[in-house]
């Protein structure tokens, strides 16, 4: 059997496997080790790669700075500082039809400057968000689309793990990513903002709520607002203008980022010991998974290298004569079609290293790129059956709530189309992810 | 990213073996993730403000993240924070229950065999780091370095919990608990 039809094969069962329900970082650990062993026809071989890839793969700085950036996101989560935000959004658009969706957007993407991870983002203004929209009659599919579609703005918006993911495997600037996120983030912001607004006016019953009633809130003076904001401030001058300013790397910014939110968490009284060891457990996890995770599809990716998989995929590609763009847009579909059944980063470790080595020699510019698969992985978070912001949303509303799980994903669908709406866009015209670098 | 919400009533209760020792690795993993931003912390401070960089930063990430994951691995597992489909899972279990154990014990019992794989084909490595510590070092001689046999005890103790993990999770499904 040739190398191509193992690796194929072994590509299949995988993701059979997967949907089957076996853990994805064991499928891929199985899968590429069974595939070295075809392929090299010879056990040791292929356990020592095994061996090889628990030692070497994530023992780099760069990951080292994984726990950092979600322990920054979970404790400026713990410590309400989202709550300040939106009460500032909120009362920022209390004129306008749908405002408090549009103070939900709005707070979610200051909320992403200083936090690297959509789920933070879900959770927290789940919590906030939802309760105050219901009590105000917005519809629940409404209130919860909101929160789970605005979430993403927190992986485009820097700091962003994905983005660091992203230039881990393609050996891409992350300072460079970031700026690239800053455009389609804040154009994205503006899109569901008029979304909401148009929305408002057209739909009124899918909003819901858009009845401008006498607020009984007091409103807060401009004390208070800079009160509220200063924490936020901070944290987004500290950790911008630490990386820009030379101080730390991005890398390190997850770091000064968590160090200053537990500060100002501490300072403020908004912590509790019990509430920042959760916090701390909670970061392990989400560490121990994804960086198995990664670790478990670096064997994989070295298996399909060992299997010529990726250069046949490119003289088949090239020799079929398809154009660049065409060949970008169907990886990207094929991630969206991912993101129905898997995470943000498995989609991105299971394609990338097949995509990269093609998408180089084509010349592609893999910064615009890497905005185009974030986009599209993130559409995933939204996507059924598995949509993890959905999932969060969820978990975060607590068993009592009375909104059901479709009901997100029916909430969360045209958000879903406006960032399919958002990656055409950038699709067609790179400049908006290249223009600030 | 799974994980990312933790859900209790999927945890299992904390008695047994296998609980205390994914616990007490989940607590040294916890403690270092403090110590690995205090570090990093005091690393940016120093090198800024006194222009004294600590030496072996880099090195000291590096083993750090590895120790961190296998520390956590086994706790993630437990509480249902690593990646997986429910999709099929769930229809299972309102039409096949039965069958939907079999799979579930069958998925646990693969994870502990390829995590024991690796397991046996790393021990040469502990073995060979802690007897030559001299070519098992990271960093550069003369500068910094730091031994590796710690750090592969460690993974081989992660890898160890999560195989008992994996293993209780499947006998468990097979008795028709949660799993």
């Amino acid at each position: 059997m040739s190398g191509i039809a193992v690796a194929l094969i072994t590509v299949v069962v995988m993701l059979l496997l997967i949907y089957a329900g076996l853990h994805v970082a064991i499928a891929l650990l199985v899968l590429s080790f069974a595939g070295v062993w075809m392929l090299r026809g010879n056990f040791d071989i292929a356990a020592n790669m095994m061996v090889l890839a628990f030692k070497d793969s994530i023992s780099d700085y760069l990951f080292g700075v994984v726990p950092l950036f979600v322990l920054m996101g979970l404790v400026v989560a713990a410590a309400g500082i989202g709550r300040d935000a939106f009460d500032v959004a909120h009362q920022a658009f209390r004129r306008v039809k749908g405002g408090l969706g549009i103070g939900t957007v709005v707070a979610n993407a200051i909320f992403a400057a200083i936090t690297g991870i959509s789920i933070a983002s879900a959770a927290v203004f789940s919590k906030l968000a939802v309760p105050e929209m219901r009590r105000r009659g917005y519809t629940k599919s409404f209130s919860v689309g909101v929160v789970a579609g605005s979430s993403v703005l927190g992986m485009l918006l820097p700091p962003s793990l994905l983005f660091i993911l992203y230039g881990v495997l393609t050996e891409q600037s992350v300072g460079a990513l970031f700026i690239a996120g800053i455009l389609p983030g804040l154009l994205l912001t503006v899109i569901y903002s008029l979304g909401i607004l148009g929305a408002a006016h057209l739909k009124p019953d899918w909003v819901g709520g858009t009845t401008l009633e006498e607020d009984e809130t007091p409103l807060m003076s401009g004390a208070e607002i800079l009160r509220k904001m200063a924490p936020i401030i901070l944290l987004v001058a500290l950790v911008m203008g630490g990386i820009y300013g030379g101080i730390f790397t991005p890398t390190e910014a997850g770091a000064a980022g968590a160090f200053a939110a537990i500060v100002i968490a501490v300072a403020k009284r908004r912590i509790t010991w019990s509430v920042f060891r959760d916090v701390l457990i909670q970061t392990g996890h989400t560490t121990a998974a994804v960086c198995f995770l990664i670790i478990s599809a670096s064997l994989y990716s070295r298996m399909l290298a060992m299997s010529g998989l990726p250069g046949w995929l490119g003289t088949q590609v090239i020799g079929a004569g398809l154009e660049v763009s065409t060949v970008v847009f169907l990886v990207l579909m094929l991630m969206i079609v991912l993101g129905t059944i898997l995470d943000s980063s498995s989609i991105m470790l299971l394609v990338i290293p097949i995509a990269y080595p093609l998408l180089t020699a084509m010349h592609v510019d893999m910064i615009w790129f890497g905005v185009l698969v974030i986009l599209a992985v993130e559409i995933g978070l939204l996507t059924p059956p598995f949509g993890i912001a959905v999932f969060v949303v969820k978990a975060a509303l607590g068993p009592a709530s009375d909104i059901t799980l479709w009901q997100i994903f029916k909430g969360a669908a045209p958000f879903a189309l406006a960032m399919f709406g958002l990656l055409m866009l950038v699709f067609f015209i790179p400049s908006i992810a290249t223009a600030l670098i | 990213m799974a994980g990312l919400v933790d859900d209790p009533a999927a945890t299992p209760p904390d008695r047994g073996p296998v609980a205390a020792l994914t616990a007490a690795l989940n607590a040294i993993g916890t403690v270092w993730i403090v110590a690995l931003m205090l570090l990093i912390v005091s690393d940016i401070a120093l090198r800024n403000i006194a222009n004294a960089p600590i030496t072996g930063v880099p090195e000291m990430v590096s083993f750090s993240i590895v120790g961190i994951v296998f520390m956590q691995l086994s706790h993630a597992l437990r509480v249902g924070g690593l990646t997986r489909s429910d999709i099929l899972l769930d229809a299972l279990e309102r039409r096949a229950p039965a069958l939907r154990r079999a799979l579930l014990a069958l998925f646990h019992l693969t994870g502990a065999a390829i995590l024991g794989i690796a397991l046996w084909w790393f021990i040469p490595s502990l073995v060979a780091a802690w007897t030559f510590p001299q070519r098992n070092f990271m960093g550069s001689p003369g500068v910094f370095t730091l031994p590796r046999w710690p750090l592969y005890a460690l993974m081989c103790a992660g890898m160890a919990a999560t195989i008992l993990q994996f293993l209780a999770f499947s006998w468990s499904a097979l008795q028709g608990g949660k799993a």
